[in-house]
């Protein structure tokens, strides 16, 4: 992530409900993406912490699509 | 000389597609205020009278499906509209999402109201950005007009859905419904092994009921004009209209909505289609979409009913008619396919996850001349494992083309053999 | 819910089986194998090896045995020649992902992928097989315990899906696609730093030898390997697990456990699968040590006894036989625990007898046997999948006891309700449906709060409590001060919840407790204990299947050691000496008088030891230094002693006092019994000989009975075992040769006797429950200015009491690898400590330091700290006050300040 990214993934993360559900997951993995152009490694802790799952699972299920970009903090 | 015949693309370019007083003006709502002045099962009642199948690939009886998830009595129940379309030569559903997308919504709306379903989502090819956007504005004006007494709370006695949209990520796989469920519940996006059905234990374990777009959009003309009026096309086993999506060797490709079972293959590659480039008879053609088998010149007179489609060997499939000219090669064909579906396994089955990889394998060192007579033999092996043995229609049916191929164009795949065979005795040979 | 029966046609054999089960199950029970490669009975089919793909007559398509439902009057065909041409062309694409390599795999000899392409003929070569890649790393590759062989592995999903399901960690995903398709942590993160439990099931379930053991990789093919039955040595649960031993080199090679085995199902924690490295530690001893005037020289076993024989005569003579005092273990088999009560009373002619129970269960033991009758885990583990409503009070299973909490997890899974209380929040209670977050030390205010509210709402059993048990009216009458109100405030935690408890437990069918040493380990423990009896007979939630009162115990042969009589004031079958006709019983049997001294616990002896009563103190397998509270004083104590022997597999604290040790074997060294939790006796095996000249301790104790002039001969273990049943009557119906495989849970009174799934069941032990009326004390040292915060301490998943076995293992260590101590963030901020930070804890009786864990585990006013460490050893700042009927230490609070110390 470039300074401008993380810069927007804070912004991102604090405009998010303090509870996330299930549901909403996918849809926002793919908000993140279309804004940031990536998905940066922090968001799947983030997510994961306020869906109640697990970072392992989240970052299975992400690595799986093309379309998804991974980025280390 | 055969002509379309417009019900699901009658209104397509005729209004605003975000403008629903457009929509309504030009028909639209009658099928969701017919079906809200019924009862759910006799909605369901109506579709099964009109025999309404799925479009989407695997031709299942849509009220079955409906009854299926109607019966159960745990919520939230989830409808989803699969917009992935992701099979190869195949762009009707996209034509619906973006030209007449009230009639899909009002498809899923009735849809909702017969299974009782709570949440409708939308998951939309990732690379339909303009359909996606669309949806996403959509589907804010469909809750303002649900807030329409006439049009959902007064009749319905409870809460109106709520539409989602969801974009995909560029996943063919995630368009199979097990995948797709496995897609929105955020974990990996692999299919399983039925049963459970989705409409049992679906999304997050809650009945779910999945259909393709141009099935949803059948459904509002099924309840505005009954079941009969439906019927008076297509065929006995199918009845309606589908959507044909022409493209390859063709003059004039596009979608074209034709009765089922009314035309032939011919009569559709050269009256609408305006005949190959070259005028010559095509090589091969697929009339279901690019997993669906090959069928040659000889086939062309087949009706496009899946029945008929059926007895020639292949599958009417999704409705994507893909025609190869007669310059080609079935092996530089089958590299196409495998070129793109080789790399769509989503891995969960052994057979698929190593087959498509294997295959793809094979075919390239064909091309390249690298080939031994004992690879058209594997090349056949894993084929009919796959098919056989996979969990889902990905590995069941990508191999399809491949072993039509061998039995239609066997030469094109010998000539290319050039290594002479290992040394084997005839023995084990015939082992292998 | 009644189980219908259906029947269906397998390979033409007429085949009954449950309602629900599937074709692979039912063909299973029929004793036909479908081959298969991803499933595994304890999860959910996953279907990704389709091998076990079979006909249905009537249907035209391949169904797959492992998720397909058998239905009545199914006709399955398991193989034809279609079926294996299909399961040959599979496993031929499957050989293409797996790099076949049997002559250097450890799986070698026992793979099912290995003997399906024989079945079938199958060429692991026709589509090229997948290359060994060169080293690259993955998440594993710096792992001390597990490798993972990325190039073997067939993406069967198994062991991810146990990971997700069984084991609750989801540590491991499957992830990327395609050729890129492999097992990894998130991001790729080293196994330790993830949320990997390191349970060994990922290896245990792996089909296609991926993941393995990686210290025995190289050390032995399965085809070499032997493999020995036996029993776990480290918690009380009892979990069987099998031994790969290499007969030639003498040592253990690896661990496993299999599906289906009576308590586990095949499951096991960290520490029985890896926990084995202290078997072969070079610190093991090897010959008997006598301390000479610069410290220990090794002797001879003859020397040694002699020496043994002469000054324990010699004290006796002079002090009398209330001079001599002998410790035994609760991690040496009942063999050996009922051989040394018979030392103490019979050779050494004292009840001086004692064994660790008392730091932690005897409570339980009292406790539960004046309100029952008998003092044990009324229910079996198997039967805790089928509970509605658990109740667990100051216990962590999923630490303490793994293998009781997967069950646990189990019972979630299939939709248990969960009440928690407990002072931290542990695993179980962040997904409890109430977590009572109660002060430490509050127990009774809330139990007799819950009561109290169970009587005014009138959820109570009135039929169970008038029919089957008495004294009810005091018992009533002492609840009548005790109110939610009050509590609430007291314990610091929700009115509402505590109301919400006591309706779960009350009305849920059926309801169980469970407990450990959160309730035992305080001055009012039996008291705790006693009070949850009460709760039971209450609700009349005991006495049936899944319903009970349970305490898990800690070592894995407490259960055994207390049933084997070896404490001062029962003999073994919890037989009163007292009593005349069990006197001459044993008197006759032992051609002994049975000595009448009362006899004192181990926290006596070691008081007695610094006044100079106790001249002689023989200790097995114990490591009272470190186990035993307020260590400085325990240390000066045993000094004082004329003559200390230890018998132990290392030189531990307390060993390091003596003035004689000798070496014992290990349980994987020789044969017994242990006796786990729920009252299950199973047998345990030798499979390595043990180093040196170390021997057996039965042996030992024989050898030092004879110097003490007392022979006794036993040819083996099974002598020992049936001397002891013919004098117990709970283990009357018991021989090795019933005991098998699967085991007896007592009581088992005669030799036609099934064995006993849950206690209670119609009757009482004592004839009717007896409640009992209690009351409230406050914990012994309540906080104040000088010492502000409760401490508390317990014990981890990684590490085991002292530490002497498991922190031998490297990948413990690695895991787990110094004290720490877990504080709240609000405490944290307030101490200005940050996660991470050293800090110092500091009682009225001494300081320990370690690193901080911040976070909301515990309660603002508490710190919680494990023990065992031994150069950080809570245990040197805990309080020893103790339980006035059963001597147990109040480990579980006391005082402390906290302070940041210097990096
Ligand atoms: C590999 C694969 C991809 C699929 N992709 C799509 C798709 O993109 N759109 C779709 O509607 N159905 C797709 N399907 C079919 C769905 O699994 C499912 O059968 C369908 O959505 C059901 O809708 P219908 O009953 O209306 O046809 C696919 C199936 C497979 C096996
Ligand atoms: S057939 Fe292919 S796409 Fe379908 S489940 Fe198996 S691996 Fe996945
Ligand atoms: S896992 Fe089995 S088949 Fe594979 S190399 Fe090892 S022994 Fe051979
Ligand atoms: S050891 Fe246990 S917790 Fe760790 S990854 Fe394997 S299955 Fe999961
Ligand atoms: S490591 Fe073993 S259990 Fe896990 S996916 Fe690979 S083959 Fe299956
Ligand atoms: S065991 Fe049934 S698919 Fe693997």
């Amino acid at each position: 992530m470039n300074p401008e990214q993380a810069a927007a993934y804070r912004q991102f993360f604090s405009s998010l409900p303090s509870l996330v559900t299930a549901e909403d997951l996918f849809g926002i993995l793919g908000q993140l993406q279309d804004e940031l152009g990536c998905i940066p490694r922090a968001a799947i802790r983030d997510l994961a912490g306020r869906a109640g799952v697990s970072e392992t699972r989240l970052f299975g299920a992400v690595t799986s699509y093309p379309d998804f970009l991974l980025a280390e903090d | 000389m055969i002509h379309e015949m417009k019900r699901l693309t009658t209104r397509i370019g005729a209004y605003d597609p975000l403008d629903a007083a457009g929509y309504e003006r030009l028909g639209g709502f009658r099928g969701l205020r017919q079906a809200l002045s019924k009862a759910p099962a006799d909605v369901i009642g109506e579709v099964a009278d009109a025999g309404l199948q799925g479009r989407g690939g695997a031709g299942f009886a849509a009220a079955r499906k409906w009854s299926f998830v109607a019966a159960q009595e745990r919520h939230p129940k989830y409808l989803i509209c699969n917009a992935d379309e992701g099979e190869l030569g195949t762009v009707k559903d996209r034509l619906l999402l973006e030209g007449d997308p009230w009639a899909v919504a009002e498809g899923l709306l009735i849809t909702a109201y017969a299974t009782g379903a709570d949440v409708i989502i939308v998951y939309i090819r990732g690379a339909y950005r303009e359909a996606f956007c669309l949806w996403k504005e959509l589907a804010e004006r469909v809750s303002a007009e649900l807030r329409r007494p006439e049009l959902w709370t007064a009749a319905a006695g409870r809460a109106a859905p709520e539409l989602r949209v969801v974009r995909g990520r560029g996943l063919y796989i995630a368009g199979e419904e097990m995948a797709l469920i496995a897609s929105l519940a955020a974990r990996r996006p692999v299919s399983a092994s039925k049963p459970p059905y989705p409409a049992e234990k679906g999304l997050f374990g809650m009945p779910t009921v999945v259909h393709n777009v141009e099935t949803v959009a059948n459904v509002p003309l099924i309840l505005a004009d009954g079941a009969g009026e439906y019927r008076t096309v297509g065929t006995e086993e199918e009845p309606g209209t589908r959507l044909f999506s022409l493209s390859g060797n063709i003059r004039r490709p596009g979608v074209y909505e034709l009765p089922i079972g009314s035309t032939t293959l011919a009569q559709l590659i050269d009256d609408l289609g305006g005949g190959t480039l070259d005028g010559r008879p095509p090589k091969a053609v697929q009339p279901g979409g690019g997993t669906s088998a090959l069928l040659s010149a000889a086939h062309l007179n087949t009706r496009m009913s899946s029945a008929d489609l059926r007895a020639a060997g292949s599958s009417a499939g999704t409705g994507g008619v893909i025609v190869y000219g007669a310059d080609r090669n079935a092996v530089s064909i089958v590299d196409e396919l495998l070129g793109y579906y080789g790399g769509e396994s989503c891995g969960m089955c052994m057979p698929c996850r190593v087959g498509t990889l294997k295959m793809r394998e094979i075919v390239k060192r064909l091309l390249a001349g690298d080939g031994c007579a004992a690879d058209i033999g594997r090349l056949r092996a894993v084929g009919e494992t796959c098919v056989k043995a996979s969990t889902c229609g990905m590995g069941q049916s990508f191999p399809l083309p491949v072993l039509s191929a061998l039995k239609l164009f066997p030469r094109d795949f010998e000539s290319l053999v050039r290594v002479p065979p290992r040394t084997r005795t005839p023995d084990q040979e015939q082992s292998r | 819910m009644s189980m219908e029966t259906i029947s269906l046609m397998i390979d033409g054999r007429q085949v009954s089986a449950a309602e629900g089960t599937t074709i692979l199950e039912a063909a299973r029970t029929a004793g036909i194998h479908i081959p298969h490669l991803c499933w595994d009975p304890r999860v959910e089919p996953i279907g990704s090896c389709r091998l076990c793909a079979v006909r249905i007559e009537g249907r035209n398509s391949f169904f797959q045995a492992c998720s397909t439902t058998a239905v009545h009057g199914m006709q399955v065909t398991t193989e034809d020649a279609e079926i294996a041409a299909l399961r040959k062309g599979i496993l031929e694409l499957i050989f293409a992902d797996h790099h076949t390599a049997c002559p250097t795999c450890d799986r070698d000899g026992n793979c099912k992928l290995q003997d399906y392409a024989y079945r079938y003929g199958a060429d692991h070569d026709r589509f090229g097989a997948a290359e060994a890649s060169p080293i690259r790393s993955n998440y594993a590759s710096a792992n001390y315990g597990i490798a993972y062989v990325s190039e073997k592995c067939i993406k069967c999903g198994l062991c991810v899906k146990y990971c997700e399901t069984v084991q609750m960690a989801e540590a491991i995903t499957l992830a990327w696609r395609q050729e890129r398709t492999a097992v990894t942590t998130a991001f790729g993160v080293d196994l330790h730093e993830s949320p990997c439990e390191l349970c060994g099931g990922c290896i245990r379930v792996c089909p296609a030898g991926a993941m393995l053991d990686r210290k025995a990789i190289g050390k032995g093919r399965d085809r070499n390997l032997n493999r020995v039955r036996t029993i776990c040595p480290y918690c009380g649960v009892g979990c069987q697990m099998d031994l790969l031993t290499d007969p030639v080199r003498n040592r253990i090679v690896r661990v496993t456990a299999v599906p289906g085995s009576p308590i586990n199902d095949g499951n096991l924690c960290v520490k029985g699968h890896f926990g084995f490295d202290f078997v072969s530690s070079e610190e093991r001893l090897t010959q008997p040590l006598l301390r000479k005037a610069d410290g220990f020289a090794a002797v001879t076993w003859d020397e040694a006894l002699d020496t043994i024989g002469t000054r324990l005569r010699r004290i006796r003579e002079k002090h009398g036989p209330e001079g001599l005092a002998f410790v035994s273990s609760c991690r040496c088999s009942n063999e050996e625990n009922y051989l040394m009560q018979k030392l103490a009373r019979a050779a050494a002619g004292t009840n001086n007898v004692d064994q660790c129970a008392t730091t932690c269960h005897a409570p339980t033991v009292a406790g539960l046997a004046s309100a029952f009758g008998s003092g044990a885990m009324t229910n079996s583990v198997r039967e805790i999948r089928d509970c509605d409503v658990l109740f667990v009070i100051g216990a962590n299973p999923t630490e303490a006891h793994p293998i009781v909490g997967l069950e646990m997890k189990r019972a979630l899974r299939r939709g248990a309700k969960l009440v928690v209380c407990d002072p931290r929040r542990t695993w179980l209670a962040a997904r409890a449906h109430v977590h009572i977050q109660h002060r430490p030390g509050s127990d009774n205010m809330l139990l007799n709060a819950m009561m109290r509210f169970i009587i005014d709402e009138g959820l109570q059993d009135r039929a169970f409590v008038a029919e089957r048990c008495e004294e009810f009216d005091v018992f009533e009458e002492n609840l009548r001060a005790f109110s939610v109100e009050e509590a609430a405030i007291y314990c610091g935690v929700k009115a509402e919840d505590i109301r919400q408890a006591a309706r779960l437990y009350a009305n849920g069918s059926p309801s169980a407790i469970f407990y450990t040493l959160g309730i035992t380990e305080h001055t009012c423990g039996t008291d705790n204990v006693r009070n949850l009896a009460n709760l039971a007979m209450l609700c009349g939630q005991i006495g049936k299947w899944a319903s009970g009162v349970n305490p898990l115990r800690g070592q894995n042969n407490v259960q055994g050691g207390c049933d084997m009589g070896a404490m001062p004031h029962k003999l073994p079958g919890y037989q009163n000496w007292s009593d005349d006709a069990v006197r001459a019983k044993f008197e006759r049997a032992w051609d002994r008088p049975l000595p009448t001294n009362p006899g004192g616990r181990v926290t006596h002896f070691v008081e007695e030891a610094g006044a100079g009563t106790l001249k002689a103190l023989y200790v097995m397998g114990e490591d009272l230094v470190v186990s035993e509270p307020n260590q400085a004083k325990v240390v000066r104590h045993l000094r004082q002693l004329e003559f200390l022997v230890c018998q132990d597999l290392f030189l531990t604290e307390t060993a390091k006092l003596a003035h004689m040790v000798l070496p014992g074997a290990c349980w994987a060294e020789k044969d017994g019994t242990f006796t786990a939790s729920e009252r299950r006796v199973q047998r345990f095996r030798r499979a390595v000989l043990p180093p040196g000249e170390a021997k057996p301790d039965w042996e030992i104790l024989c050898l030092v009975s004879e110097a003490l002039g007392y022979p006794m001969h036993y040819a083996d273990p099974s002598e020992i075992f049936s001397e002891m049943a013919r004098l117990t009557p709970s283990y009357a119906g018991m021989s090795y040769a019933r005991l098998g495989d699967e085991g007896l849970q007592w009581p088992c009174p005669d030799p036609d006797h099934p064995g006993t799934r849950f206690l209670h069941e119609g009757t009482f032990a004592r004839g009717k429950g007896k409640f009992q009326p209690i009351g409230f004390q406050p914990q012994k040292e309540e906080p104040d200015e000088s010492y502000p915060l409760i401490l508390s301490t317990g014990r981890t998943l990684y590490n085991y009491n002292s530490g002497s076995m498991t922190r031998k293992t490297g990948i413990i260590r690695q895991k787990e690898s110094a004290n720490f101590v877990e504080i709240h963030t609000d405490t944290a901020a307030r101490y200005g400590i940050a996660d991470g930070d050293r800090v110092r804890v500091r009682t009225r009786r001494g300081v320990v330091a370690g690193r901080a864990v911040v976070g909301e585990r515990v309660r603002p006013d508490s710190i919680w700290m494990p023990f065992h460490f031994a150069e950080a050893p809570a245990n040197a700042v805990t309080n020893d006050v103790f339980d006035p009927e059963t001597a147990t230490a109040e480990y579980k609070c006391c005082a402390a300040a906290l302070e940041k110390a210097e990096a």
